[in-house]
């Protein structure tokens, strides 16, 4: 073997060596061989007591998902609002949910997170013409001073032609900005547009579970 | 030729020789073990297994799906990333690459916590929420209507995920075109495994996910503090002892919608406010001599309160609710994700929140 051929033979092993680091290091840990052996009594019985017991936590389980023939789904992550009626989804639409932003007002020491909440909600009144009162948030985040009259806080066309009532101060309501759709921009409130709006509107009843995810 | 012939053949071996350290271990094996035993229909031990960690999973997820609140389940072995909420899978995204370090073989009885672990997400990385907008950007939002319009976040592709136990997650999104165009992205990844996934020392237990871009993004935007995750070891594993969370208590259904009230006009209001509709309907049911609806069929059954919600992560002070911004509130929390930008509405002013 000339001395060229013991170098080519010295890099192949080096370059083989890192293959086998490269691949070996994300193997991770062999997982334990199946162990096919059959149970011996004890581990029977304690077989079939897992199996009973599955089969409740399995039904328990289902019976947790929602029997409303009606209910609304969000997912705040492509910002859509799907309306399933009797088990089928007969309207995926377009909306728009919370940014995520937070706000501060340094002089009153306040702190807002607008974020959509998260879980199960219900609708829990509907208001058709919704007038909204802008929150103290509304003027800070515009630069604009704080009013002190009511009436100067009103913005009666902001919220489109319905609002749907989540609770704690959460709506699925209409909006003026339809480019926003589709965008995590809002304060919290889910945004639909026009015709999404009345659809859902007229569908939904006091009382009809909203699944925010 | 002839004379590297020599060379050649050892490349070859010790290439050979990789690739077998490389492929999956002993699956032919796994399944010849697995057919032997549905042949001879007996309860085997690796049933015994199976049945052990699907109990420790639907212990973990009714414990989960009672908090009414959406969790993720990320099975390593299925390579899926499940959005779950009370039981309902709301969405399944495939994961195309994995890589894990942390996971134990599985040997003896391990306990539930080690075959369904439950983790709690403490922050993501480049939070928009632990950015407040500064006084510039208020400024320059001065000009438009509505600022968070004018400024709206652009969710990362990759990003770390941190968590209250010493585990860590990475979320790689990245490009699974095929071909030519795809050899980049597959370089890039192949270099990401091998440099394995991010994570201090400390972390028992860390995974790096590559997702697609698009989904990755989208992922993070639904990424709230104290989301749970639920991490499922590969058949033949199980997680490490990561400071795992008990099965979190069942939270109690949520008050059916009360009866509406009617709300207080407000002074200074040019205008009366419409009650809400439904308001409007039982009225007008009544004055027609017709009884009054019954609850909706819909309507949840069980009215027991909600607890009080845990202090905001943070300890920033919360504002409250904005309709009692508008009503001249000043103290209060926010919901359990330190939220509190919903909408003031006119019919809400009365309303205590």
């Amino acid at each position: 073997m000339t001395r060229r051929e013991t170098w080519l033979v010295a890099a192949g092993a080096v370059v083989v060596l890192a293959l086998v680091v490269f691949f070996a290091r994300h193997r991770g840990p062999a997982p334990a061989p199946v162990d096919g052996r059959p149970l011996d009594a004890a581990g029977e019985k304690e077989f079939k007591s897992l199996a009973s017991r599955t089969d409740t936590l399995a039904h328990r389980l289902d019976a947790l998902a929602p029997k409303a023939p009606v209910y609304l789904v969000i997912d705040t992550g492509r910002n859509r609002l799907s309306l399933i009626e009797n088990g089928t989804e007969t309207l995926n639409a377009v909306c728009s949910t919370g940014s995520g932003r937070a706000l501060v007002d340094p002089e009153r020491k306040r702190r807002w997170v607008f974020e959509t909440p998260r879980g199960e909600f219900f609708i829990r009144a509907k208001h058709p013409d919704p007038v909204w009162i802008k929150p103290d948030w509304a003027f800070l985040e515009v630069g604009e001073a704080i009013p002190r009259k009511l009436a100067e806080r009103l913005a009666p066309t902001e919220l489109g032609a319905y609002a749907m009532d989540l609770g704690d101060g959460y709506l699925i309501h209409g909006t003026l900005y339809k480019r926003a759709l589709g965008l995590s921009v809002t304060h919290g409130c889910v945004r639909l547009g026009d015709d999404d709006l009345d659809r859902v509107y007229h569908k939904v009843r006091i009382g009809t579970p909203v699944y925010i995810y | 030729m002839r004379r590297h012939r020599p060379v050649v053949s050892l490349l070859a071996g010790a290439l050979a020789v990789a690739v077998a350290l490389a492929l999956p271990p002993a699956t032919g094996a796994r399944s010849a073990v697995a057919a032997q035993a549905a042949r001879t229909a007996r309860t085997t031990r690796a049933d015994l297994d199976a049945a052990r960690r699907r109990a420790a999973v639907l212990e973990s997820e009714l414990a989960l799906a009672a908090t009414r609140k959406p969790y993720l389940v990320l099975d390593l072995g299925g390579r899926a990333l499940r959005y779950r909420l009370m039981g309902m899978t709301m969405r399944e995204v495939p994961i195309h690459d994995l890589a894990v370090e942390g996971l134990e073989t599985s040997e003896g009885t391990p306990g539930a916590p080690l075959l369904a672990g439950i983790f709690t997400l403490q922050e993501k990385e480049n939070d928009p929420r632990l950015k407040p907008l500064s006084p510039e950007q208020v400024e320059d939002g001065a000009d438009d209507e509505n600022a968070a319009n004018a400024l709206p976040p652009e969710p990362p592709r990759e990003y770390r995920l941190s968590f209250k136990q010493p585990i860590a997650v990475e979320v790689l999104g990245r490009e699974t075109r095929s071909g030519v165009d795809g050899m980049w992205g597959r370089f890039v990844g192949a270099l990401r495994r091998w440099h394995g996934p991010a994570g201090g020392d400390e972390a028992r237990l860390k995974i790096a996910l590559h997702l697609d871009p698009d989904v990755a993004s989208e992922i993070y935007r639904s990424l709230i503090p104290e989301l749970r995750l639920l991490v499922l070891p590969p058949d033949g594993m199980t997680l490490p002892a990561a400071g795992q969370e008990a099965p979190p208590k069942p939270r109690p259904a949520k008050k059916p919608p009360a009866p509406v009230e009617k709300p207080s006009e407000p002074k200074d209001v040019p205008f009366a406010i419409p009650p809400p509709e439904d308001e409007q309907n039982r009225k007008a049911a009544e004055e027609n001599g017709e009884t009054t609806e019954p609850p909706p069929a819909e309507a949840p059954p069980v009215p027991a309160p909600e607890p009080p919600p845990p202090p905001p992560p943070g300890g920033g002070t919360q504002a409250p609710g904005p309709g009692r911004a508008a009503a001249g509130s000043r103290g209060g929390t926010a919901g359990s994700h330190g939220s509190g930008g919903g909408h003031g509405l006119s019919g809400r002013l009365s309303r205590p929140t």
